[in-house]
C-alpha cells in the first residue's frame, strides 16, 4: 500500500494522495510492513521517529520535499529494511539524522543532507549499526560539520559504521565541506568507529574547499572495487583506478549549486555501475 | 537282514534367515543361497540383493513405481533410452562441445551457444525487453559486472540523479550527484 502525507494534510483523512495525512508518526502507525509512505512536496517539521518494521519513505523530490530538524537533535531510527529517497534533510544538530540501531539494510537515494553540526562522540549524519548494509546513491552532503575533538576512528565522519561487519556502498554522491583548521571542523566523509568498516566508493566527489588538506577518511577499509572518485582537498586515499585529483569544477558550490561546469574533469569520467 | 543305509537328504539344511533354495546340478541337490548374494526379506515381503556389484540393468527396480504390463521402461518415467522428460537435473554443467543437431547447447570458450538453423548461435545474456513506467516498450541491457539497467536505444539508465537525469547517459556517467545534460555537437558552421 502507498500512503501519503503532506504538511497541509490532516490525520483525520484517509491517507490517499487526494486526502493525505499530516504526520510521519501517524502514517507509520497506520501502515504496515512493506508499505510506502510518500511525502508530498512541502516543508515538514521533522521529529524523532522509530521505524520498527520495513517501510519505504519517498518524497516528491529533494528540491521540494524538505524535513527540517529545527536545529535540534532529531533522528529517524531505521527499520531492519528501509528505503528512503527524494528527501532533503536539513537543520539538524547533535544527533544523527539517520540511525540504524541494529543490523539493517538501508537504501538512500536522491537525498540531500545539509546544515548539520555535531560535536559529540559518534554523532555522524548517518550512523550504521553492526551488521548493516547501506547503499547510498546520488545523494548530496553540504554544510555539514563535525567538531568532535578526536577525528580518528571516524568519530568526526559524516557517515560512520560501528563495526567491521558494516558494508556501505556510496555511489555518485557529492560531499562538499570547507575545512577550517582553526575551529576545527572536520566533516570527514566516511569512517569506521574503532574497527574498520568496509566502504565501496564509486563516482563520488569529495571536495574540501578549505585551505588545508584533510584526511579523506579514517579507520576503514576502502574496497578494491572502489574507483573513479574525484578527490580535492583530501589526502590518504589509496591508489584506485580512475581517480580524479583536481578541482571538480562545480558551478557555484558555495551557493549550493553543485552542477558540473562544462569543463569539469568529472564529466563522463565515471564508471558504469 | 541287512541294515538299510540312510538316504542322503536331497535338500541341504539352511543356516541363515532368508536363504532361498536353488538346485545345484553339480551337487545334485537343492542348496540354500548365500544371504550375501540373494535372500528373502520376510519383513518387507520381497526378494533383496545385498551390497553387491550390480552389472545389469534392473527393470522395475522400484516396486513402488511399478508400471502395468511387462514393459517397465516407460519414457515419461525419465529413464528411457533416448531422452529424459519431466525430471529436475541438479548441479549440471554444460560442456564445451555438443553434437551439431538442432537444439543442442554448448559452452564455447565462455560463450553459451545453441545450434539452430544449422549453425551455432551465441546466446546473448543480460538483456531484457519490458514495458517501462510510461507504458513504452524498451530493450534494456545490464553490462556484465554492473547493477544498473541501461536502455539500449538511448544508453540511459533507469536510475536518476538529483537533477532527475539518468545517472548513465549514452553508456557514460559523470562523477558526483549531478549529471550533465547531453550536449549536441552540431559541428562547425562554415
Amino acid at each position: 500500500m502507498i500512503y501519503y502525507i503532506s504538511p497541509t494534510g490532516d490525520n483525520a483523512d484517509d491517507g490517499s494522495e487526494a486526502n493525505p495525512w499530516e504526520t510521519m508518526a501517524y502514517a507509520y502507525n497506520n501502515s504496515t510492513t512493506g508499505d510506502t509512505i510518500h511525502c508530498l512536496a512541502g516543508t515538514y517539521t521533522m521529529v524523532n521517529q522509530t521505524f520498527g518494521t520495513e517501510r519505504t519513505v519517498t518524497g516528491a523530490d529533494a528540491k521540494t520535499t524538505i524535513f527540517n530538524g529545527g536545529g535540534g537533535a532529531v533522528t529517524w531510527r531505521t527499520s531492519p529494511v528501509m528505503t528512503i529517497s527524494n528527501i532533503h534533510f536539513t537543520n539538524h544538530a547533535q544527533a544523527s539524522v539517520i540511525y540504524s540501531v541494529s543490523a539493517s539494510i538501508v537504501s538512500l537515494s536522491n537525498c540531500i543532507f545539509s546544515d548539520f553540526i555535531s560535536s559529540g562522540f559518534q554523532k555522524p549524519v548517518i550512523r550504521m549499526a553492526s551488521g548493516s548494509t547501506y547503499t547510498i546513491i546520488s545523494c548530496l552532503f553540504y554544510d555539514c560539520i563535525t567538531t568532535y575533538a578526536n577525528p580518528i576512528f571516524g568519530h568526526s565522519a559524516l557517515i560512520q559504521g560501528l563495526s567491521s561487519t558494516v558494508t556501505c556502498t556510496i555511489t555518485n554522491t557529492t560531499f562538499y565541506i570547507v575545512y577550517n583548521p582553526a575551529t576545527p571542523n572536520y566533516a570527514i566523509p566516511f569512517g569506521g568507529a574503532s574497527v574498520a568498516t568496509t566502504f565501496i566508493v564509486k563516482n563520488n566527489i569529495f571536495m574540501n574547499a578549505g585551505s588545508t588538506s584533510i584526511f579523506l577518511t579514517n579507520y576503514n577499509t576502502i574496497s578494491d572495487d572502489s574507483s573513479n572518485n574525484c578527490l580535492y582537498g583530501y589526502s590518504n586515499y589509496p591508489t584506485r583506478d580512475g581517480t580524479v585529483a583536481e578541482d571538480p569544477k562545480m558551478i557555484d558550490p558555495a551557493n549550493a549549486n553543485f552542477n558540473l561546469a562544462s569543463d569539469s574533469p568529472c564529466i563522463d569520467t565515471g564508471i558504469l555501475i | 537282514m541287512l541294515p538299510i543305509p540312510p538316504i542322503p537328504p536331497r535338500i541341504l539344511k539352511g543356516t541363515t534367515q532368508g536363504q532361498i533354495p536353488f538346485y545345484d546340478a553339480t551337487l545334485g541337490k537343492w542348496t540354500p543361497t548365500e544371504t550375501s548374494e540373494l535372500f528373502w526379506d520376510d519383513v518387507n515381503k520381497r526378494v533383496k540383493l545385498p551390497s553387491i556389484l550390480v552389472t545389469e540393468t534392473f527393470k522395475n527396480y522400484n516396486p513402488d513405481l511399478t508400471d502395468i504390463g511387462m514393459e517397465q521402461e516407460s519414457d515419461l518415467r525419465g529413464y528411457g533410452s533416448d531422452y529424459i522428460s519431466k525430471k529436475l537435473l541438479s548441479r549440471v554443467q554444460i560442456g564445451t562441445v555438443a553434437d551439431e543437431v538442432e537444439g543442442a547447447v554448448r559452452n564455447n570458450a565462455g560463450t553459451f551457444q545453441i545450434y539452430l538453423n544449422g549453425i551455432w548461435n551465441d546466446i546473448v545474456i543480460n538483456f531484457r525487453f519490458r514495458e517501462d513506467d510510461g507504458g513504452a516498450y524498451e530493450l534494456e541491457h545490464k553490462p556484465i559486472g554492473f547493477d544498473t539497467w541501461i536502455e539500449v536505444n538511448s544508453g540511459n539508465s533507469n536510475v536518476l540523479d538529483l537533477n532527475g537525469l539518468p545517472i548513465i547517459q549514452q553508456y557514460q556517467t559523470s562523477i558526483g550527484a549531478y549529471q550533465v545534460s547531453l550536449q549536441i555537437d552540431g559541428g562547425t558552421f562554415n
